[in-house]
């Protein structure tokens, strides 16, 4: 049908009959309009939650066109540590997902586990910046040292991150244990890192004024990255391992490999999930092993997941127990406890004797004492000085206490960013996003359906040992997961605003879809339709 | 279904400029159903809201051949042209009656039979706005109970004409129904009506913003509840014989559907009841009707 | 039967077969119609020829006139010859579509059986049916005999499809339509000669799609109203060569008008139908008596032909026109439309007379009876005269 605008100003030029040969397109509906669509992305819950404000939605619309190059390549774009996250990250991310309200979450953390494994051998995508000349050291080979290093690197800077032990990887290495992320994981990570520019200086503690000052005189900034250390012990000071091990002392011994045991009978005082591992870790040296908490099991800090773990693995939890005395004897910890009542509802818990069951007291025995009660900052090295925020910059649980793994990598880029800042200026920030809008999504488009779980490795009933206890989710259960994503305020071309347009004046172009203007009446179908919230409508003119 | 993905791509046989109101939903008929036909079909289009929207002289909004024909006689000049095309010696054209309820339930009821009991070789599609639209928001049979109308100003009393059922009284091939808001199931069944002789008979349904009283980004909305509560389950009957009901999604109560628009806005809880007991009927006399040909 | 030199066959039939065999050797293609008396037997001749293969068209065995007109609106439309029979309350039903098929310039040909309508119930013969359909644009031919009925089905396909307007041919009921006369039948090749095969200028094409009768806003309709307007005038030449060339290669022909008797008439009796028939043997009885009568036979209605009308009424020095119709609120259709071909041209007085209404026998007598009161009356009042009327 030929497009052209067809008119008659003579009887004798017109058809026999009313043949119409035009087109309506010559009829720009667009007139009619008062409101606009425009496509507006949103913020997605789960980016929002990620510290290093991954583009999750469209890593998965990547992993669910089969692009996994291109997905882990958006991964690693914010994320220096893809396996390590992928095993061990605490999944905020998950915590928020729309989906939750319809089934279940989406598996992000098994889908950015599935891209890790899947690239592990891959170097990133990105070059380093041209060398700048300047040189920046790193105190602690952490998650948040490693992560300000890779932003160094990245923008030209010669980054030397000084490490105390022997290998690289700080809490990752010696706290989270290898059941839950093995040693061969977290190498990989390391060694992409390693390859990418960054120098690592083992077995180099960096402690004290001078240290510090003679590395403000070798480079051009410091970033202070050293972690947490323990409390002293308080049940029983004095005492020391093996008969007694601060926080996370434990841990690290176990996973170096220089504790081979904790006993007959171990005994954890602490409600994290430092506590509960410390426990774990011991029923894998073949202790039988108590937490033993003040609080209630729903205050525990460990989350829930940890708690049921322990529990399958036989470690058994005494809740609202407090402890009365300790004392060694003959080489045993001899652990005398009184139940503490639960509060009534609504009411102020008892204070004073009056605070215990009564004829609750027992005794227990122990041959390992684990005093799990929280890390604490450790900008020792600084001393009496602060961060200038000009040569000397601060980051992770150094300075905001244990807090998690994705916190302390988005700290350390924060402070890189910083030091970065005063030598080049205000760097740019990153766009606001309006929020995402449960009430903007089309909910009819969601249908039920399960979330995949990882596959737990197959293991003799009773066994224990430190290897992962669970495993990478298939390509195939990838791609199932990843439909799953609503890809909220992102849009994944599902075409429904093309669909429903009742003017048929949506196109679908590589850059995203286009609104005709000239023959949009502005119905707000598209909008509506939109399963994801990224259609507004606005007021024409505006 | 896990994603909402939609696989049409959408006709390139339907123009922009059409004069649809803003979301209309018969609009969204015409280019399903040219989705499923191609090229290869001729509407005949009586007097109906896509009088209108196809155009006036010298223009067209639609890429196929459309032979405008006068209010009541959809099916019978289709009849006509497809004698006529057979009689040229074509058999394939796809003959097109395209009428809205007034012209399918109402005036052209007579014609309608006429062709579904000679089982004239043609595939009717009636877009059901449940008014006479095009003449301003008049009753028709197909207005359902409770319905303000500009004719029924209280509201309409009185069941909408069951057409499936009557047609499939008729026993012809094929007779079902689709709504816009599922729009694979509606292109799917142009094709499975497309690949069958004989007559065939498509009823979709087809929210009218100005008509119903909703705003107009609701339609598909609205067209999804519908199907949801079913008062309009989507169904295939073959031969008067055989009902398969498509996959729907849940159901959901009348009460919400009815109260999503305006023109049921003075019915109360009795009234709604009384409702929800008639499709609750209806869908369970389905449901027996599909399960006895198992 | 008889077999003439031309190749033709002399057959004695009934008019509503005569249309039969005219529709079946004139090749239609899509035949939709409903039966009405008296029109039945030739949709089921037709019928007939359809299921036996002697004729390759399709019967749309319609549920009613409406739809039968309908149907063939869109089967001409698609490029197909299209034809249908009706009478009456038939003819009536399918007025709006008679009106649309026009506005189509769809070359459909009818065969009406003049019949009257109700209410009260009529079955037989008067022309209110055709002429109530005068304003839609259908050419109309007026038969005298059932040789012309065949000769105007051949005819009416020629001229439809030249100038694309549809025609109807109009036979009065039971004494054309159920009468038996004989019919010279000429040869299929003779026919198939004289009229080719369907070239539709218009036609539905998938290949060149288009919207067609689509709405004509103010800016355009009166354009199309003047074209349908322009190819009835031109019909009048049209009809005219058809008809001359009929009568060349099939040795028949009749005008759109025929002038019969005295060649400068005391009175110039007009007649349409069968009527022309009787009237034909009272007039030449009545000139041998020494009258100087004559007979105007109105073959074509639409388009109106007031030029031979003019010429023949100048010739005579009174007109009573015989109508077997009557325009409610003003008098015999016919007489109307000659008085107003005459105004301003010829200054004839003309009587309107009406009779044989709803079949009313129309004999000798009665054309005896109005020829005399034609005489006796001068005055020229306009008022039409029934005649026969119970009083």
């Amino acid at each position: 049908m030929g497009k052209k605008k067809i008119s008659f100003d003579k009887i004798s030029e017109m058809p026999e009959v009313a043949i119409a040969e035009g087109s309506m397109m010559v009829n720009k509906t667009g007139s009619w309009r008062y409101l606009r669509p425009i496509y507006r992305e949103k913020l997605a819950p789960c980016r929002k939650g990620c510290p290093l404000g991954t583009d999750i939605p469209r890593v998965i619309s990547l992993i669910n066109q089969k692009e996994f190059e291109q997905a882990w390549e958006l991964v690693v774009e914010t994320n220096p540590m893809p396996a390590v996250s992928g095993h061990a990250c605490y999944h905020s991310c998950e915590n928020s997902c729309t989906r939750i309200a319809l089934d279940d979450r989406v598996g992000v953390q098994a889908l950015e586990r599935f891209l890790a494994d899947r690239f592990s051998d891959r170097d990133f995508p990105y070059q380093p910046d041209p060398k700048n000349g300047k040189k920046i050291a790193v105190v602690g080979a952490g998650p948040a040292g490693l992560a300000a290093a890779w932003i160094l690197v990245r923008r030209g800077y010669q980054a030397e991150v000084f490490e105390k032990g022997r290998e690289a990887g700080g809490m990752l290495r010696n706290s989270i244990p290898g059941y839950k992320l093995s040693r061969e994981t977290l190498d990989r990570d390391l060694a992409r890192l390693e390859s990418f520019g960054i120098m690592l200086r083992l077995n180099s503690e960096i402690d004290g004024k001078d240290d510090l000052a003679r590395l403000k005189g070798e480079y051009d900034a410091v970033i202070v990255a050293t972690g947490t250390i323990p409390p002293e012990p308080e049940l029983l000071p004095g005492e020391s391992p093996p008969l007694v091990y601060k926080g996370l002392e434990f841990l690290e011994g176990v996973n170096a490999g220089s504790i081979e045991t904790a006993g007959p009978e171990a005994v954890v005082i602490g409600t994290g999930n430092t506590a509960v591992d410390s426990a774990r870790a011991s029923r894998r040296l073949g202790a039988s092993a108590r937490v033993i908490t003040l609080c209630g099991r729903q205050e525990m800090a460990a989350t829930n997941e940890e708690i049921r773990a322990a529990e399958g693995e036989g470690v058994e939890f005494l809740y609202q127990a407090e402890i009365i005395s300790a004392r060694v004897d003959s080489g045993k910890i001899l652990i005398e406890m009184k139940g503490i009542k639960t509060a009534e509802e609504g009411e102020d818990p008892p204070v004073g004797e009056d605070r215990f069951i009564p004829g609750s007291e027992f005794t227990i025995a122990a041959d390992t004492l684990v005093e799990a009660r929280g890390e604490v900052s450790s900008l020792t090295l600084l001393g009496d000085e602060t961060a200038d925020g000009k040569t000397v910059f601060t980051s992770g649980d150094a300075v905001t206490g244990p807090s998690s793994i994705s916190h302390s990598m988005k700290s350390g880029i924060s402070a890189a960013i910083s030091a970065i800042s005063s030598f080049e200026g205000a760097q740019p920030e990153d766009r606001e996003m309006a929020a995402f809008n449960l009430m903007g999504m089309n909910r009819d488009c969601f249908a039920k359906a399960a979330g995949v779980e990882l596959p737990v490795r197959e293991l003799p009933e009773g066994f224990l040992d430190f290897s992962e206890l669970t495993e990478t989710i298939s390509e195939e259960e990838a791609v199932y997961e990843s439909s799953r994503c609503i890809s909220c305020g992102v849009c994944n071309f599902c075409d429904s605003c093309m669909t429903f347009c009742p003017d048929f004046c949506i196109h679908r172009t590589e850059e995203g879809y286009q609104v005709d203007l000239d023959y949009c009446k502005g119905c707000g179908i598209c909008s509506q339709e939109c399963p994801r919230d990224v259609i507004d409508l606005i007021q024409e003119g505006s | 279904m896990i994603s909402e993905l939609v696989d049409i791509q959408g006709s390139e046989l339907v123009h922009p400029g059409h004069l649809g109101c803003q979301g209309c939903g018969a609009s969204l008929v015409m280019k399903n159903v040219l989705e499923g036909l191609g090229r290869d079909a001729i509407i005949v289009l009586p007097a109906c809201c896509w009088t209108v929207l196809a155009g006036p002289f010298p223009n067209s909004s639609v890429d196929v051949p459309i032979l405008h024909t006068a209010f009541e006689t959809a099916a019978s000049t289709a009849s006509g042209v497809k004698a006529g095309l057979e009689a040229l010696g074509n058999t394939e054209t796809t003959v097109v009656p395209w009428a809205g309820d007034g012209g399918t339930f109402d005036i052209g009821f007579q014609a309608l039979s006429g062709v579904a009991e000679r089982n004239d070789d043609l595939l009717y599609i009636c877009y059901d706005n449940e008014a006479y639209m095009n003449t301003g928001i008049q009753q028709s049979s197909a207005t359902p109970h409770g319905a303000w109308t500009t004719t029924t100003p209280e509201s309409k009393r009185g069941n909408k004409k069951d057409i499936l059922r009557i047609l499939a009284a008729h026993q012809i091939p094929y007779v079902a129904t689709a709504s816009i808001a599922y729009p694979e199931d509606l292109v799917a069944k142009v094709r499975k009506a497309k690949s069958i002789k004989g007559f065939r008979f498509l009823h979709v349904l087809a929210p009218c913003p100005p008509g119903w009283k909703f705003s107009s980004e609701m339609t598909i909305r609205l067209g999804r509840m519908a199907v949801q509560c079913r008062a309009f389950p989507l169904v295939e009957v073959e031969n008067g014989r055989r009902f398969t009901l498509s996959p729907m999604p849940d159901k959901i109560p009348v009460a919400k559907y009815l109260r999503a628009q305006g023109r049921f806005k003075a019915l109360g809880r009795p009234e709604m009841k009384a409702i929800q007991e008639e499709i609750d009927y209806q869908w369970e006399t389905l449901q027996r009707d599909a399960a006895r040909d198992e | 039967m008889n077999i003439s030199a031309d190749g033709s066959e002399t057959i004695v039939t009934t008019g509503n077969h005569a249309v039969s065999y005219a529709v079946k050797m004139a090749r239609a293609q899509v035949i939709a119609a409903y039966p009405i008396t008296p029109q039945t037997q030739v949709v089921e001749l037709l019928s007939k020829f359809c299921e036996d293969g002697t004729m390759d068209a399709r019967f749309i065995k319609v549920e009613s006139e409406h739809t039968s007109m309908a149907s063939l609106i869109g089967a001409s439309s698609a490029g197909a010859r299209a034809f249908t029979a009706t009478s009456s309350q038939g003819l009536a039903l399918m007025h709006e579509m008679l009106h649309w098929a026009a506005g189509a310039r769809n070359p459909i040909v009818m065969a009406n059986i003049n019949r009257a309508l109700g209410a009260p119930w009529s079955i037989w013969t008067d022309q209110n049916d055709s002429l109530s359909q005068r304003d839609t644009g259908w050419i109309q031919y007026y038969c005298e005999s059932n040789q012309e009925v065949f000769d105007t089905v051949i005819q009416a396909y020629r001229v439809a499809e030249t100038v694309l307007v549809p025609v109807m041919l109009v036979m009065d009921a039971f004494v054309l339509s159920h009468t038996a006369e004989p019919v010279a039948i000429p040869s299929q090749e003779t026919i198939d000669g004289f009229l080719p095969p369907f070239k539709p200028q218009i036609k539905l094409d998938t290949n060149a799609p288009a919207a067609y009768h689509g709405l004509a806003t103010p800016d355009y309709y009166m354009e199309f109203r003047k074209k349908l307007q322009d190819a009835q005038d031109r019909a009048k030449d049209v009809i005219t060569r058809v008809d001359d060339e009929f009568g060349e290669t099939f040795g028949r022909k009749y005008g759109q008008v025929e002038m019969y008797g005295d060649e400068n008439p005391e009175i110039l009796l007009v007649t349409s139908g069968t009527v022309t028939g009787t009237s034909r043997d009272v007039i030449d009885r009545l000139n041998a008596e020494g009258k100087r009568l004559a007979l105007l036979k109105m073959r074509v209605f639409r388009p109106f032909p007031s030029t031979q009308v003019r010429e023949a009424c100048a010739k005579a020095r009174k007109v009573a026109v015989l109508d077997r119709n009557i325009g409610f609120g003003v008098g015999g259709i016919f007489a109307q439309e000659i008085r107003a071909a005459l105004y301003g041209h010829v200054d004839v007085p003309i009587q309107s007379y009406i009779a044989g209404l709803g079949g009313r026998d129309i004999t000798a007598s009665t054309i005896e009876e109005v020829l005399a009161q034609a005489e006796a009356r001068d005055e020229n009042n306009g008022e039409s005269i029934w005649v026969g009327v119970k009083e």
